[in-house]
């Protein structure tokens, strides 16, 4: 596909109308435009990227959209009202078919909508957008699209892929920059947009994202078998308890069917048995009476037995201490107690003889007179006044004798009198035949029980107690069993009903269960096939890839190594890393770019471009903007020496180079002198516009 | 007032020990009376009553027939000791005049007064525990005294 021109009509810096031919004349297939930074030479590259696909490289998506397009003179001078139009034609020829020409117009229309005169503030507004396509061929004769999705994929099927464009527009700096950065993610993207690789590998995503899809309802089938089996194990399960309910159940109604008979038999033995406890509860009744009886006789004795106990001296002595009482009042009344017999003061003055001998007599023999001691008087004291002495003595003990006596006297007198007060024989005896009479009743009530407990154990020797009492402890179990069972009866009916439900819910489930997986088995066919296709892409694309990346790989090796002023070793490895070896030290020089001069890095950079280029179909021209602002002399005669053969050998090839003057020195002249078919210079007006000077 | 005796009451030694120590050591009399002077004193009553003169002197001397010292040593039941004695005096008192037949014996010495009551208990000591053994009950026991006292 060749370039044959580009129109621009107010766009950005170029108002009105100017026209660029680029097209191939004479094999020469290199075009230059020469401008100072600012004068319009990108603008040319971004416009024919708009043109294109309808986008600016370096230029926001929104900004295209603005006024930023049209360019700033046009609008200004023009009226409020008018209609300004801003477009950008391209026109290819396609070399294979000289018949084919192809052009595309993108066209922006603006309505001024204020106009003050002078005011720079004067605005327009977008006020529409077209595309038109026009291509010819011999067949079909012209064809025009208006439609901006079908002329972008016109676009991309004929002239180049929106996706390839990064290898024809280019950038001097971005491409030194790429190949510093030396990405192997970029590469191999790079190589799979080239050879169609990434079109195999979309599908391949597709495919991935089409299984996952499937996958997703793959898990459901594996769920829903799951659940199928469960709801199956489920369904065993509530049959086996129902079989086992049922069976449980019937036991039950057996048993409950001979309960009643076996209760009614027993309930004769029951019966006498219930008087059989009768008896023995009103004995026991009677016993305790009895206990109770004895106790308050015990009880009434203990204190009759104390009452007598500590009463008897003084009540059976009653009368002898009214006589005593009596007789001391007598005395009292008379007032003559009697004096007291004194008796030993007289027995020792009969002790002392006239001998003055102290003597005792011997009381086995009255006529013997022992003789103790033989009294010596002293101090003039003699006989006579010892006796004096004695009876003195005897009077004073007299004295006390009668005084003891009448203390006794009276203080018996008043303690006696006290006594018989206290207790009262008669009062005593009532009291006491009180407490027996008591005794004897209840004892009396004793013997009434005693008879009437003799009667009930009589009436109890009658009754087998023992077999009765068996049998009606066997009629109460009998009774509490039936009523345990007519319960457990009763709540299992309910819990098989319940059983039966849930297992219909089970037996629903697993047809439902059975439903979903026979309608989900397509979805496994579906997922074999795709693991089918994928088994077969993969190691495709695997095997286009290295086969594409050793052809690249040995292109770019040979242009590197041939105009590289080293001796370089250069390949792209298979990790897709770009490697430059020096020869002489094996040194690796890339990935570490810092090893290569800037020239050197421009020229792998143009090396990798050329060799991707070999991998597309595409002839569309490299259009490069600041080719070599950072080569050295040698290195811009080299690269440019390179497109220059490049162009020349293949008839298909151009490109175009936007150079600064400072760029465009003689060495370029000198590489590319006899290569070029157009040359243009861009300079600027007074209004700020771009100005085109043709040169060749 | 506190009457005063000079020493215990006294038991004969010869029935010490046969006699006078089983009636108190026996569950009628345990139960009821925990005091020597008390069951020596229901034995004289009950001799005194049952055979009037018939006294019995005492062959050895035995002082376990119960205290009769008129100085309590509890000071906390002194009023009711005190009260005690002089019933328990009264009673000997009672005894002896009424064995003499006057009030003569009150000149006498207080040892002579209170002899006259042992001599009675010492005297009636087997027939009283004779009569312990022949009850089949302490109701019983205690009957036949009730009968004796209202006879």
């Amino acid at each position: 596909m060749k370039l044959n021109k580009v129109i621009l009509n107010n766009y950005r810096q170029f108002f009105s109308l100017h026209e660029f031919d680029f097209s191939k004349k004479n094999n020469k297939g290199i075009n230059i435009i020469v401008a100072k930074n600012g004068f319009g030479k990108s603008t040319i590259y971004r416009a024919i990227n708009w043109c294109l696909f309808n986008k600016e490289p370096r230029i926001k998506q929104s900004q295209t959209d603005t006024l930023t397009q049209l360019n700033d003179h046009a609008e200004f001078i023009s009226k409020k009202g008018d209609r300004n139009e801003m477009f950008v034609e391209i026109q290819f020829q396609d070399e294979t078919n000289d018949d084919k020409i192809i052009t595309i117009k993108r066209t922006a229309s603006y309505l001024k909508i204020s106009d003050q005169a002078g005011n720079m503030s004067s605005e327009s507004i977008l006020a529409d957008r077209k595309i038109e396509l026009k291509y010819f061929t011999k067949n079909k004769g012209q064809e025009i699209i208006n439609n901006d999705g079908e002329v972008k994929i016109f676009v991309d099927a004929h002239i180049l892929n929106d996706n390839l464009k990064n290898f024809f527009f280019f950038d001097g700096e971005e491409l030194s920059e790429f190949i510093q950065d030396n990405k192997a993610k970029s590469i191999e993207s790079d190589i799979d947009v080239l050879t169609g690789i990434s079109d195999i590998e979309k599908t391949r995503i597709n495919l991935q994202n089409w299984k996952k899809n499937v996958e997703k309802s793959i898990p459901k089938i594996m769920k829903k078998g799951d659940a199928l089996r469960e709801a199956e194990k489920e369904c065993g399960r509530l049959n086996s308890d129902i079989n086992s309910y049922n069976k449980i159940i019937n036991g039950y109604k057996e048993r409950l069917k001979e309960l009643p008979a076996k209760i009614d038999e027993l309930t004769e033995f029951a019966q006498a048995d219930n008087i059989a406890k009768q008896l023995n509860d009103s004995i026991d009744e009677i016993d305790k009476k009895i206990e109770i009886l004895e106790i308050q006789i015990e009880e009434i004795n203990r204190d009759l037995n104390k009452d007598i106990a500590t009463k008897f001296s003084t009540l059976t002595l009653q009368k002898s201490l009214q006589n005593f009482f009596e007789s001391v009042q007598t005395e009292i009344d008379n007032d003559k107690l009697p004096p007291p017999e004194i008796k030993g003061a007289k027995a020792i003055e009969a002790l002392i003889d006239d001998d003055n001998q102290l003597s005792i007599i011997d009381p086995n023999d009255k006529n013997k007179k022992n003789i103790y001691a033989t009294v010596d008087w002293k101090n003039g004291i003699n006989k006579e006044d010892f006796i004096k002495a004695i009876k003195d003595f005897n009077l004073f003990a007299e004295k006390q004798r009668d005084s003891s006596y009448k203390e006794l006297a009276q203080g018996g007198y008043k303690v006696s009198n006290k006594l018989i007060a206290a207790n009262d024989l008669k009062s005593f005896e009532d009291s006491c035949i009180k407490g027996y009479s008591k005794v004897n009743r209840k004892k009396d009530e004793i013997t009434k029980l005693q008879s009437e407990r003799s009667k009930h154990t009589r009436n109890l020797d009658k009754i087998d107690q023992d077999k009765f009492k068996d049998a009606a402890k066997t009629r109460i179990e009998l009774i509490e069993e039936k009523d345990k069972l007519e319960k457990d009866l009763y709540a299992d009916e309910k819990t098989l009903k319940y059983k039966k439900n849930d297992f219909e819910r089970a037996k629903d489930k697993v047809e439902k269960e059975k439903k979903n997986l026979n309608l989900n088995s397509d979805d496994e066919k579906k997922l074999k096939f795709i693991n089918d296709c994928l088994g077969i892409l993969a190691p495709s694309i695997d095997q286009a890839r290295k086969e594409n990346l050793k052809s690249i790989s040995d292109y770019f090796g040979s242009t590197f190594e041939k105009n590289c002023h080293k001796p370089y070793q250069a390949s792209i490895n298979d990790d897709f890393k770009i490697s430059v070896l020096n020869d002489k030290y094996k040194e690796l020089a890339l990935p570490n770019s810092k090893r290569l001069s800037e020239g050197e890095t421009y020229l792998a950079g143009f090396s990798y471009m050329l060799a991707m280029k070999t991998m597309t179909h595409y002839n569309f021209p490299f259009i490069i903007d600041t080719p070599l602002a950072s080569c050295d002399d040698e290195y811009r005669l080299s690269i440019m020496t390179l497109f220059a053969n490049l162009t020349s050998d293949l008839t298909n090839s151009h490109a175009t180079f936007l150079f600064t003057p400072s760029e465009y020195d003689k060495n370029v002249i000198e590489a590319i002198d006899g290569h070029v078919s157009n040359h243009y210079e861009l300079g600027i007006d007074e209004n700020d516009n771009a100005t085109v000077k043709k040169v060749i | 007032m506190a009457l005063f005796l000079e020493r215990n009451f006294r038991t004969d030694d010869l029935i010490e020990d046969a006699i006078w120590k089983k009636i108190r050591e026996h569950e009628y009399i345990e139960e009821y009376l925990t005091d020597n002077i008390d069951i020596s004193l229901m034995v004289a009553a009950y001799a005194f009553k049952k055979a009037k003169h018939d006294r019995k002197q005492l062959s050895k001397i035995n002082t376990n027939g119960g205290w009769l010292q008129s100085l309590s040593k509890s000071q906390k039941n002194k009023v009711k000791n005190e009260e005690r004695i002089d019933n328990a005096i009264t009673l000997m008192l009672a005894i002896a005049v009424e064995d003499r037949g006057d009030l003569d014996i009150l000149k006498e010495s207080t040892n002579d007064i209170q002899s006259i009551s042992e001599e009675y208990a010492n005297a009636g000591a087997e027939e009283f525990y004779n009569l312990i053994l022949k009850s089949e009950s302490a109701e019983i026991f205690y009957k036949e005294l009730f009968e004796l006292i209202t006879s």
